[in-house]
């Protein structure tokens, strides 16, 4: 080969370069929206190991008794700390430490004590609990796996479990932190507990297709499902993570929880409304959307996913009158 | 002519023997050590009502300025309840709450995420106030304190993380600008007290360099006695009088009680150490102890 081609050679990549590195990023941004992962959670600098997890995201919350009707959805996992230590998901600087006070006054500690830390990219990864105290100073820069916090050993027994969320401030979204949790298993069925059409004044309930087809007044209604992820012997929750309803054939929502968008009236799950609160009635059931349901026979098919992949159906068939 | 001279010069004498003494004088009173009390006045000591001591302490309801509130237990949301405990209105915030601040006319939420959420008394959005598009460049936005001033026209922050601020915002128009920007050389990553004085023109706040002050009608401001509110230490602010602040500070085992006016401390002495609550009724300070509740008359000035 003569000097004059090995010479063409070389130069060609870096002239298809900018068209490759545009041709990548449409292929990871298809392959991110086609699983249904974001991109940016493959990417993140974080993770985080536990021998016991509990994704509790997009699960509603309560506030303290006396408001149990205000339900919120909430944003975290429960995660078990490694002999009462609670460790960095990665490198970065103490962004906030909410600790205990000297004196007592001021905002009250709803969540516990917490720590901040602020990774690259502008992630920050947050650790929480009643009985959670922080090790990080001021000046702290910290690496993954150092230690942030830990649990109150008094009360060990009672409380070995923090709260982990992730924000990512780039993007302004609350994550998943199912995304960052190394090897998650999970291998229990979701459980879809109630699948209900509300209209303005009823609330229709299915019932078991072994009964026969239910009669349904039609109308306008919004579907309003209950759905949980239940714990199993030897593994984790990775949390309910997908909800699927094919109404007459015809998918009317397909939603994920995989982030929560932030708004100015709060968090918005599902890419549905905010704030958190509209997505969710008294009784705690997730509101997917409405559906006029017109006379006739119809057919409605509700699946729901956890993280994990395992997933669980349920057809639900009545007629409309 | 000569004797004219002379005069002039003995004058000129006179006054710099003067100018020296006041700045001796100034040095000694401005820099002494915080002792004095002429300006609280001991009234009595009265027993912890024994409904308070057995209560248990009540992690997420907040009560300030005659309203009470409760804090979502993720500390992303925020409840107002009438005194029967029934929800007014509720508030879904997009980070965690670090600091808050409440006035008759307002309420301001500060969060992780460097914004502060302004709500009316109905928990209505009224302004989100970003430091960030006041041209204040942080690394890491964070609000670290909040106060606003009773008729929220006025909105002061400890904001940021390398480096951190001392910020109060004014209200023009439709929005809040910024009026005043303390750049500070150590910082905090924990919440800090603030407050607006009854009047709403002043407000101070504790930074990691000192005591924060800021005067709204001279739109002035500065840092003062770095000495004792620096480093390690927690304090607790509450306006009392119109235009005064009843302090409560802590320094290890050590606890001080105090009283501020326009950035000059009129009082600070040295209280029992089991000290831990302040609350203010009319011109009355109460330092809750162990056992016994403290109270203190702020004097007429």
């Amino acid at each position: 080969m003569s000097a004059s081609a090995r010479h063409v050679n070389r130069a060609l990549p870096m002239e298809i370069a900018p068209l490759k590195l545009i041709v990548l990023i449409v292929w990871v941004m298809t392959i991110g929206m086609a699983s249904g992962i974001p991109v940016f959670a493959q990417d993140a600098p974080l993770s985080m190991e536990s021998l016991d997890v509990a994704v509790n995201f997009g699960v509603p919350g309560q506030l303290p008794d006396g408001q149990k009707e205000e339900k919120y959805l909430q944003t975290g996992a429960f995660l078990s700390a490694e002999n009462d230590a609670i460790r960095a998901a990665g490198d970065g600087r103490i962004l906030f430490i909410q600790d205990n006070h000297l004196l007592s006054g001021g905002l009250p500690h709803a969540t516990g004590n917490f720590t901040a830390v602020a990774h690259a990219d502008g992630f920050i990864s947050l650790y929480s609990g009643k009985t959670y105290v922080s090790e990080a100073s001021a000046k702290s820069m910290i690496k993954k796996g150092e230690v942030v916090g830990r649990i109150a050993e008094i009360t060990r027994a009672l409380y070995s479990y923090y709260l982990f969320r992730v924000y990512d401030g780039a993007s302004r979204l609350w994550v998943n932190p199912a995304f960052f949790i190394k090897d998650l298993v999970d291998r229990a069925s979701p459980r879809i507990e109630e699948i209900a059409l509300l209209g303005q004044d009823r609330t229709i309930i299915a019932e078991n297709p072994r009964k026969g087809a239910q009669e349904v007044p039609q109308g306008n209604y919004s579907l309003a499902v209950s759905v949980t992820d239940p714990a199993y012997a030897k593994g984790s929750i990775s949390g309910v993570f997908r909800l699927k309803a094919v109404f007459d054939g015809k998918v009317i929502a397909d939603r994920k929880l995989d982030s929560a968008r932030i708004t100015p009236e709060g968090l918005a799950f599902l890419d549905l409304e905010a704030p958190s609160s509209r997505l969710t009635d008294e009784d705690g059931r997730l509101l997917l959307g409405k559906q006029f349901i017109p006379r006739g026979m119809h057919a409605l098919e509700f699946s729901v996913y956890d993280y994990a992949g395992n997933s669980s159906s349920f057809n639900w068939k009545f007629s409309a009158k | 002519m000569k004797r004219a001279n002379n005069y002039s010069n003995r004058k000129r004498g006179h006054l710099a023997w003067m100018t020296a003494a006041a700045v001796v004088f100034y040095v000694i009173f401005a820099q002494r050590p915080l002792r004095y009390e002429q300006g609280l006045v001991r009234l009595d000591s009265v027993p912890v009502p024994e409904s308070d001591a057995a209560a248990p302490s009540d992690r997420e309801s907040y009560r300030v300025r005659g309203r009470s509130f409760i804090l979502r237990p993720d500390q992303q949301g925020v409840m107002e309840t009438d005194r029967a405990g029934v929800s007014l209105w509720t508030r879904e915030f997009s980070s965690p709450l670090t600091a808050g601040s409440v006035s008759a006319a307002a309420s301001a939420w500060g969060l992780l995420n460097g914004s502060i959420q302004v709500l009316d008394q109905e928990g209505r959005l009224l302004d989100e106030l970003k430091p960030s598009e006041h041209a204040v460049s942080s690394a890491y936005p964070c609000v670290y304190g909040v106060a606003i001033s009773e008729n929220g026209q006025s909105i002061a922050a400890l904001y940021g993380l390398d480096p951190q601020y001392f910020l109060v915002f004014s209200k023009k128009n439709h929005g809040y600008e910024l009026a005043f920007e303390k750049k500070l050389e150590s910082q905090v990553v924990s919440d800090q007290p603030a407050s607006f004085s009854t009047d709403g023109l002043s407000v101070i706040g504790r930074t990691a360099d000192g005591l924060a002050f800021y005067d709204v009608q001279k739109r002035k401001g500065m840092i003062v006695r770095a000495d004792y509110f620096a480093g390690e230490a927690e304090l607790l602010i509450e306006p009392i009088g119109l235009d005064r602040f009843a302090i409560l500070l802590a320094k290890g085992n050590e606890r001080f009680a105090g009283l501020i006016r326009k950035g000059v401390i009129e009082a600070m002495f040295l209280i029992e150490e089991t000290g831990s609550g302040l609350s203010v009724s009319g011109d009355i300070m109460m330092i809750a102890g162990k056992n016994a509740i403290q109270r203190y008359k702020a004097a007429e000035r």
